[in-house]
């Protein structure tokens, strides 16, 4: 329709005017470009890193969320939120806008025949963009922890249940949001429960269904049997959401799905009161779940070692100040704290050396701190020389 | 013109870019203002939805304290709920802390409480003469305000429904820290609403699983709230499962979601007739206070709804009624258009284009384009 176009000149003239006009922006992300050999298309993506991103060298999980035009905005501001409050791991979130919607996202049928004509049918072609062209793509430009989720909403949806039966390998986990399954007579259904029957080591599934048309309604009951009958020991849920409609139940969605599939990631509130050893623990079973190599956060090792040592518990504070000077050897004030529980250990050698650790790591990474780390390391010398 | 379509449009242009290889993907900007009262500059988070650059309707604005913390995703949840029609689309101002605490809480009697606080009534005199006449001149505003506040920011919230009532329309407060000077606000509430007749106002008020101070001081607040005025619209609710810190963006949703919980016309609004929407206006003037012009959007959608359905002449019915309702609208004559001339009366559809043509020319609205390549079409089609 030429009136579309017009609106887009219109809009994206006046848009461009006024992004070049502000430097006070509050931006959230990026919009970006890759090309698709694959699509043979120009693929636009939009990504938000989290707070602190560049100013470390840690790997994040990654979030893939499609119909990203219309959901990036709140779904950034979920992770943002959830995060902030350790609910979940600071992640990536990666946004795939659509070009050609029903073409992508809806799994082939018997009567469809992708050809420049056909509008549908070309998931697996979309699953090997993902897999070949995207995700190798935020990979080698990103810090990434091999865990990554897909959420998809709708058709995004039915594309999320076929990634997790067709292409399982490519997510670990896979949040499905009022999945079309009504889709090619309900064909995902037994497609559903052949790959349960057949595949064994299965990743999380979460889906959601409000009250909603009736066939899909239907479908998605259908799968809820088929996962309450299989014998798989594997992690999902299935939600119904009577208040929510078609599209109100997005957002929810993303936010109990996010919520469950991180049940147990949350330390207590007086997680400084833990030992090291409950500690580690928890990392463990957190690395258990979620099949890589998880360590407790600087920040909870740091809050409580510095509480056992102000509580007088000298060694065990060592213990835990030592292990995060271990897992994050560029950050100075991890040396400086070590060495704080030194002194007050009365180990004024070993507190020495670690002052003079954090002043050295300081000076080389522009901490702020320097003038700190130094005035500790003179006054132990002093307290040395007596 | 469809708003709705429109409004998948904007989406798309946020996210195609042709000018550069990488662009910031932008909710809001950041400004600030010189504050007399507080003696200090002021920062301001801004979010603008995106019906503020495409219609020259006004909006709605949402305070938001501890602005740095909550402004990105409490605008989220305003721009997912807004396009779900679940809300109307919000102007949200975010109010960084300098001084949180001398800020956010009320004069004690006692000084034994947290040394630096006790300037709640400075910050809302901030709010009265400073804050809200900027924003008022500054954007295009309704005359309905909402307080979101959590913790001393709840407290805070609460010390100014009762001291200032006149500032804000509704509020939203999140583990109000109603402990604070003996449960001052508390004390406040009993009196405030002794001999009240009526009080116009909306609030939610949420508490989580939290230290038992914060619990029972809620529930003793709400405890006073069940003999209040009719006309107040108020809920409490507590979530079991939330934190202190994890509370607040359930409570910000639950909290619009249930303000707004009549907002959305019936799933088949499309089957109303014009005095369901007559009716459906007044009862919404009556609960909000003012005049909504973004419902202006929905009594379009109805129009395009029944156009769609084939039902012509209906359409041609609720959308002059539109035209009689926010005569201002260049685009309501457009639509008007578009129903007339699918109804064959091309004379009448010219000339609603043209008055689309003129008043959008008069207040620069870029869809003027538009409604001047409608206009022309049905000249073409007049023969002339």
């Amino acid at each position: 329709m030429s009136r579309k176009l017009n609106y887009l000149l219109i809009f994206l003239i006046a848009y461009s005017l006024e992004l070049n006009a502000q430097d006070s922006s509050i931006a959230i992300g990026i919009r970006t470009q890759i090309r698709s050999k694959i699509l043979n298309e120009n693929r636009e993506i939009l990504i938000s890193l989290p707070e602190g991103y560049s100013n470390n060298k840690k790997p994040y999980p990654v979030i893939y969320l499609l119909d990203a035009e219309e959901h990036f905005f709140h779904v950034a501001g979920i992770v943002e939120f959830l995060s902030s409050q350790k609910r979940i791991p600071p992640m990536i979130l990666v946004g795939i806008p659509n070009t050609k919607r029903m073409r992508d996202l809806t799994p082939k049928t018997e009567t469809d025949s992708l050809n420049k004509f056909s509008i549908s049918g070309g998931a697996n072609l979309f699953a090997e963009f993902l897999e070949k062209e995207l995700l190798s793509f935020i990979e080698k430009n990103y810090r990434t922890c091999p865990y990554r989720i897909l959420a998809g909403h709708s058709l995004g949806g039915l594309f999320a249940i076929h990634a997790w039966c067709a292409h399982t390998r490519l997510f670990n986990a896979y949040l499905a949001v009022s999945p079309s399954l009504w889709w090619n007579g309900m064909s995902m259904i037994r497609e559903a429960e052949l790959f349960l029957e057949n595949e064994h080591a299965i990743p999380a599934l979460y889906v959601t269904i409000g009250d909603e048309r009736e066939d899909m309604v239907r479908s998605n009951k259908s799968l809820h049997t088929v996962l309450q009958n299989q014998k798989n020991h594997f992690a999902w849920k299935y939600t119904v959401m009577a208040n929510e409609d078609h599209g109100s139940i997005v957002h929810r969605s993303v936010y109990d799905g996010l919520e469950w599939l991180y049940q147990g990631w949350f330390l207590p509130s007086n997680y400084e009161t833990m030992s090291l050893d409950e500690l580690q623990e928890h990392a463990q079973k957190m690395t258990d779940k979620f099949g890589y190599t998880i360590v407790t956060q600087r920040e909870v090792l740091s809050a409580t070692g510095n509480r056992l040592r102000v509580k007088g518990n000298f060694n065990k504070a060592i213990a835990v100040l030592h292990r995060n000077s271990i897992q994050n050897p560029e950050w100075p004030m991890g040396y400086d704290e070590l060495g704080l529980a030194f002194e007050a250990a009365g180990q004024l050698e070993e507190a020495a050396a670690q002052y003079l650790h954090a002043f050295k790591k300081s000076l080389a990474t522009d901490d702020p701190n320097t003038a700190l780390f130094r005035q500790h390391w003179m006054d132990v010398q002093k307290r040395l020389k007596k | 013109m469809k708003l709705f379509h429109w409004l998948n449009i904007v989406f798309y242009a946020f996210a195609i870019n042709l000018f550069a290889q990488k662009s910031p993907v932008i909710i809001g900007e950041r400004t600030c203002v010189f504050s007399k009262i507080l003696n200090e500059e002021r920062a301001l988070l801004i979010y603008l939805p995106p019906q503020y650059f495409t219609t020259k309707a006004s909006f709605p604005v949402m305070y938001l304290l501890d602005g740095e913390e909550h402004f990105h995703h409490a605008t989220g949840v305003i721009e997912f709920l807004s396009r779900q029609n679940k809300i109307p689309p919000m102007i949200v101002v975010a109010i960084p802390n300098t001084q949180r605490t001398r800020d956010l809480t009320p004069k004690t009697e006692s000084d034994d409480e947290v040394s630096e606080g006790g300037s709640a009534d400075r910050f809302a005199d901030f709010f009265a003469n400073e804050l809200i006449p900027y924003v008022d001149s500054t954007y295009r505003t309704q005359p309905f305000r909402l307080l979101i506040g959590h913790s001393f920011g709840g407290l805070f919230a609460f010390h100014t429904m009762f001291n200032r009532p006149e500032l804000f329309n509704a509020f939203i407060s999140i583990s109000a820290s109603l402990w604070w000077d003996n449960r001052g606000e508390i004390r406040k509430a009993e009196n405030f609403f002794k001999d009240r007749k009526s009080f116009l106002k909306i609030l939610y008020f949420t508490i989580g699983n939290e230290g038992d101070d914060m619990v029972k001081s809620n529930e003793a607040m709400s405890k006073i709230l069940k003999s209040t005025p009719k006309d107040f619209y108020w809920k409490f609710t507590i979530l079991e499962k939330e934190s202190h810190g994890s509370i607040v963006h359930r409570s910000i949703y639950d909290g619009l979601e249930w303000m707004y919980r009549n907002w959305r016309l019936p799933e088949n609004f499309e089957s109303m007739s014009m005095p369901d929407i007559e009716a459906y206006y007044k009862k919404m003037k009556a609960k909000f206070g003012y005049e909504y012009t973004t419902l202006e959007a929905m009594t379009n959608a109805v129009g395009y709804a029944l156009m769609g359905k084939g039902k012509i002449a209906q359409a041609v019915e609720v959308l002059k009624y539109n035209t009689i309702q926010f005569p201002d609208s260049p685009n309501v004559y457009d639509s008007l258009g578009e129903a007339l001339e699918a109804a064959g009366q091309l004379d009448q559809a010219a000339i609603n284009y043209l008055i689309a043509v003129e008043l959008g020319t008069a207040v620069n609205d870029p869809n003027t384009v538009i409604f001047r390549l409608h206009y022309n079409n049905v000249m073409k089609k007049l023969g002339q």
